[in-house]
């Protein structure tokens, strides 16, 4: 059934807003309106992105969110969410490798996880016992952190140049416990790995530890067990590891 | 909540002012339930510690009454949860839409003042007052332009309140906006509007643009004639309602908001007697 005729009206200039296109949309203060939507997109966005915006400097900026504006239909409720649909929006569009930048999707993400991990929402507390340095348990973490691989050195303060250093970096980013501020720590493959491992697998560690270092074909030592303890031991500081599960 | 009561919007940039007022303190806060939902960490923190002092009411954002896409209802429970976990009876939202094509737009869009609109809006209201377990409050927004008029923006307002059973959050800054960027007379839309439908009254401040445009910036302090006309409001309320002070910008004057607080306190007194 056919919308009433003031309902379509309504949509055009809906349309209107988002698109700047249909010049049939003859409604008074129109450029008002899609200005204020712009508006709202590109604060909210530069406020979850300010590397970006200033990265690739205001033209390209305002090109790219108006691309987003444009392309990609947000179908977020909350704002404070809305800027995660710019990756996806990234990542179906490939606007920053089509313009040259191609550090673009790896420096989306890592200050969307940045942004993220700041707002959300809190670990719901699972009981837990005293870790004491025995691999033979499975480990309880809490929720409020992200492992991001990256392609480029996004987490160096310098983003000149950044194309000559492509590669494979991993972050551990985690929400502060005490002041609730972002912090992270550069992690090696390794480690990256067994991180996540800790994450997913319902396991003891040793038994996680053992499965990647036979997946890696890397002969198990003294050493190796000692480094990871040692790691383990820096999460539980950060009280990223809680402990170990009953 | 209890009548009578002066409430302020709770905003991030001065969450923690508000937690240590010693005096002039809002009787309630308002939030919207969107910036809240599901986030954690030092927000989460903050809002626990202004709830341990504060009761809320709610003002949503992306609920898009007057739009023709589908109600996201998995979000719907979400402020649901929200307004019971908080123990909130007064949700409100603008009488707008704001998705178009199943697509976000993040802004109040002014829905047309017609027959056909009356009908479709009264429909989805009823709906979410059904999913939602009590009135929805809508609230005149602020319009820089008409899409179709059949009827007056009071008289439209009133028909939805009729048929839909909802309640009316009147702004009184908007009624100004309108009045002022439309060339009517504000009182004459308060003499239309059914005044015993309203159970909310927002009122803030707002800005000039150079074109001779007013903006409801909600980023002022209330000038003169928006006072008077909450007066005028106040006057013909038949029941005491709660009034909220809007400020989304420019906190660098916490003084500003408690003198504003204040002369909305002092004209609440001054119409005790006819409320």
């Amino acid at each position: 059934m056919s919308e009433p005729k003031s309902i379509q009206k309504q949509n055009q200039f809906g349309a209107y807003c988002r698109t700047g296109q249909n010049s049939e949309v003859n409604v008074a203060s129109k450029e008002t309106y899609r200005s204020m939507v712009l508006t709202n997109f590109d604060s909210a966005l530069r406020n979850t992105y300010p590397l970006i915006s200033r990265a690739l400097g205001e033209d390209k900026w305002t090109e790219f969110i108006h691309d987003f504006v444009l392309n990609f239909k947000c179908q977020e409720p909350q704002f404070w969410k809305m800027p995660f649909s710019l990756i996806t929006h990234e990542d179906n569009s490939q606007w920053g490798s089509q313009n040259g930048f191609n550090w673009l999707n790896d420096a989306l993400r890592f200050e969307w996880n940045q942004f993220e991990l700041f707002y959300r929402k809190d670990w719901e507390p699972v009981a837990f016992k005293t870790f004491n340095n025995n691999l033979n348990v499975q480990l309880v973490l809490h929720t409020e952190f992200e492992i991001v691989q990256l392609s480029y050195p996004i987490h160096h303060e310098k983003w000149e140049d950044l194309d000559q250093h492509e590669g494979a970096y991993f972050i551990l980013l985690y929400r502060d416990q005490e002041d609730f501020s972002v912090k992270m720590m550069e992690l090696t493959p390794f480690l990256a790995v067994f991180t996540e491992q800790l994450t997913v697998q319902t396991d003891t560690v040793a038994n996680i530890l053992e499965n990647i270092l036979v997946q890696n074909e890397i002969e198990p030592t003294d050493e190796i067990f000692a480094f990871c303890l040692d790691y383990i031991s820096k999460l539980e500081g950060v009280e990223l590891v809680k402990g170990a599960k009953y | 909540m209890s009548k009578n009561q002066v409430g302020l919007g709770l905003r991030r940039e001065i969450a923690l002012e508000i937690c240590e007022m010693k005096d002039s303190r809002p009787d309630f806060l308002e939030l919207a339930p969107e910036n809240w939902i599901e986030v954690g960490g030092y927000w989460k923190s903050i809002l626990s510690r202004v709830a341990e002092q504060y009761s809320f009411t709610a003002h949503g954002l992306s609920l898009s009454i007057g739009s023709t896409d589908p109600f996201n209802f998995e979000f719907l429970k979400k402020i649901k949860d929200f307004l019971d976990e908080y123990n909130i009876e007064i949700y409100s939202e603008h009488l707008s839409f704001s998705t178009c094509d199943n697509t976000h737009l993040y802004e109040s869009l002014p829905v047309p003042f017609t027959e056909e609109a009356v009908k479709h809006i009264s429909e989805r209201i009823r709906v979410v007052q059904d999913f939602m377990e009590r009135p929805l409050v809508l609230e005149n927004i602020t319009y820089y332009t008409v899409l179709e008029a059949e009827l007056s923006e009071a008289n439209f307002f009133n028909q939805i309140a009729k048929e839909s059973k909802c309640k009316i959050l009147l702004d009184v800054n908007n009624i100004f906006v309108n009045s002022e960027n439309h060339k009517y007379n504000p009182k004459k839309f308060i003499e239309e509007i059914d005044l015993e439908n309203v159970n909310y009254v927002h009122i803030g401040g707002h800005e000039a643009t150079e074109d001779g445009l007013i903006l409801d910036t909600h980023g002022q302090t209330i000038i003169q004639p928006v006072y008077e006309l909450f007066d005028e409001v106040m006057k013909q309320l038949p029941d005491a309602v709660p009034v909220l002070l809007e400020r989304d910008v420019n906190f660098d004057d916490f003084n500003d908001l408690k003198a504003d607080m204040s002369e909305i306190r002092t004209i609440l007194d001054s119409n005790a007697v006819n409320v």
